[in-house]
């Protein structure tokens, strides 16, 4: 009966934290819409029937907006025409499912809080990454037009190509941890290495100088790795491009969006969709490049020993994993706020650009990275480098 | 004594993954809630109010660019096409690093070795087959 409360707490939690996630996107969305006075394409919700102005409901406070949402619902429903009911709400469910499963493998607070840990846990969600950028593309097969399913098509051919660019992306990181459990990647990045260290080596010192020690970084894989980490930036923002393609800046769908946003429960559903996939990619990378709920250059732990003798052990594992969980959530939610800034700062890029920078720059920068990153390796574990 | 056995029997039976099958649940219950609380709210609602309102599809364009020339499509089939043997090249490379490290660097003397005859063979069988 514990294990089911300690389960039944875990995924509480989980869903609260992603959930507070997902609110942060929304604000950060509806920020940067009323900043830049966005107009509504062709494709939002019919303003005509729910509401004058681009920014219905013109309500600053969320809860007054989610019930004129729910009203607007009880008073006009809608069902799209030419299009399978059973297989779009299939897909929206498959996609949800999907995503979750990945979030549930995210070590929110360290090894002790993790929802599914799985020996293969990268291979995972590299899978799961895949299956929930394809499993919206079912909303587009739901419609009985052949131009919503040869763009089905074509997203999934995309989609593909991503996930496998994916996996040598994130081969280095296999290369060095030799491992494929999350929770391997996550711990040991809890140190810290000194980046100029090889230097001392060179001029023939026998111990680190203390000036070079004082330069110590974090052991997290965006400064060990840093060209594994900016290659799975491009990588994943390519992967959390939804098909039904929710734009929270003008409110509608894009040009290329799958599923009718005129459509409520479509509408919400994709609203969700799209920012559940933005937490998730932001998830990963905090926990396979920040560090996860780690500190730096400080050890979480401490806190826990100087609670300890005041309190019992209990409270002081609690104060430790609490802490771990506001640090995971800190970093997410900067992650986020950067991501949504440089979304906002850059134009959109067209498909054929995508294309030309994933075959022309990003396949061969992931290559070279993986030979870097394996030379490197025999080259610093060889006995006769002394390194 | 009932209770005791069946609280014992969930605990045995739920595995490792019960938390994750329960954010799965949560996460769907939470985004189909709305939809739930609206349908049943509309059935109160008197019979001409509630009518279905007809959606027409929705229009599917594509970049200006994918419309007037077949390139990107070219490029697209390209990179789908190529995409698994660059993976499988990667995963290959992941693998011989692994057993590589697992060896240790001499490893890669013995492996040229090994190669070096039968590609000496094979370079030579090539040869001979042009000239015939």
């Amino acid at each position: 009966m514990i294990a089911l409360l300690l389960a039944c707490g875990v995924a509480t939690l989980w869903l609260a934290l992603a959930l507070i996630a997902i609110g942060f996107v929304a604000s950060i969305e509806r920020r940067l819409r009323l900043a830049y006075g966005a107009s509504a394409t062709d494709s939002s919700a019919p303003r005509s029937e729910w509401g004058s102005g681009t920014l219905e409901p013109p309500s600053s406070y969320a809860l007054v907006r989610g019930l004129a949402g729910l009203s607007r619902r009880v008073v006009s429903d809608s069902a799209a025409q030419d299009a399978s009911p059973a297989l779009r709400r299939g897909a929206r469910v498959a996609s949800l499912v999907v995503m979750a499963t990945a979030l549930a493998l995210v070590p929110f607070a360290g090894g002790s809080f993790v929802a599914l840990d799985l020996d293969a846990g990268l291979l995972c969600w590299v899978v799961l990454l895949t299956l929930g950028s394809i499993a919206p593309l079912f909303v587009g097969l739901a419609e009985r037009s052949v131009w919503a399913r040869l763009g089905c098509v074509r997203l999934a051919n995309q989609a593909l190509v991503v996930s496998m660019l994916l996996v040598v992306v994130w081969a280095p990181l296999v290369v060095s941890t030799q491992s494929l459990r999350v929770l391997d990647f996550a711990t040991p990045q809890g140190a810290s290495f000194a980046p100029f260290e090889f230097v001392a080596v060179i001029f023939g010192a026998t111990s680190v100088t203390p000036f070079l020690d004082a330069m110590r970084l974090p052991d997290w894989f965006v400064f060990t790795q840093p060209l594994t980490a900016l290659l799975s930036i491009a990588v994943l923002a390519l992967l959390a491009r939804r098909a039904g393609a929710f734009d929270g800046v003008v409110a509608g769908m894009r040009p290329g969006g799958i599923g009718l946003d005129a459509d409520w429960s479509s509408s919400q559903s994709a609203r969700f969709d799209t920012r559940l996939m933005t937490v998730l990619t932001a998830a990963i990378f905090v926990t396979l490049f920040l560090g996860a709920a780690d500190l730096p250059y400080f050890d979480v732990r401490e806190i826990g020993t100087f609670v300890a003798s005041f309190v019992g052990e209990g409270v002081a594992s609690a104060v430790v994993a609490l802490t771990r969980v506001g640090v995971f959530v800190l970093k997410l939610i900067g992650v986020l706020a950067i991501g949504a800034i440089g979304r906002e700062g850059m134009a959109p890029p067209r498909e054929d650009q995508i294309l030309r920078v994933l075959n022309r720059r990003i396949w061969p920068l992931a290559w070279a990275n993986l030979l870097l990153v394996v030379g490197l390796r025999f080259l610093l574990n060889s006995p006769e480098a002394g390194l | 004594m009932l209770a005791e056995a069946l609280s014992a029997f969930l605990a045995e039976s739920l595995s490792a993954s019960s938390s994750a099958l329960l954010l799965v649940g949560l996460v769907v219950v939470v985004v189909a809630m709305p939809s739930l609380v609206a349908s049943i709210l509309r059935r109160g609602l008197p019979d001409r109010r509630r009518a279905v309102r007809p959606l027409a599809s929705q229009l599917h364009t594509g970049s200006p660019r994918a419309r007037r020339s077949p390139r990107q499509a070219v490029s697209m089939h390209r990179s789908l096409i190529a995409a698994p043997f660059f993976l499988g090249l990667g995963l290959l490379l992941t693998c011989f690093a692994a057993a590589l490290d697992a060896v240790g660097i001499q490893g890669t003397l013995v492996a040229i070795a090994l190669v070096s005859p039968a590609l000496l063979v094979v370079l030579h069988g090539r040869r001979r087959s042009d000239e015939s």
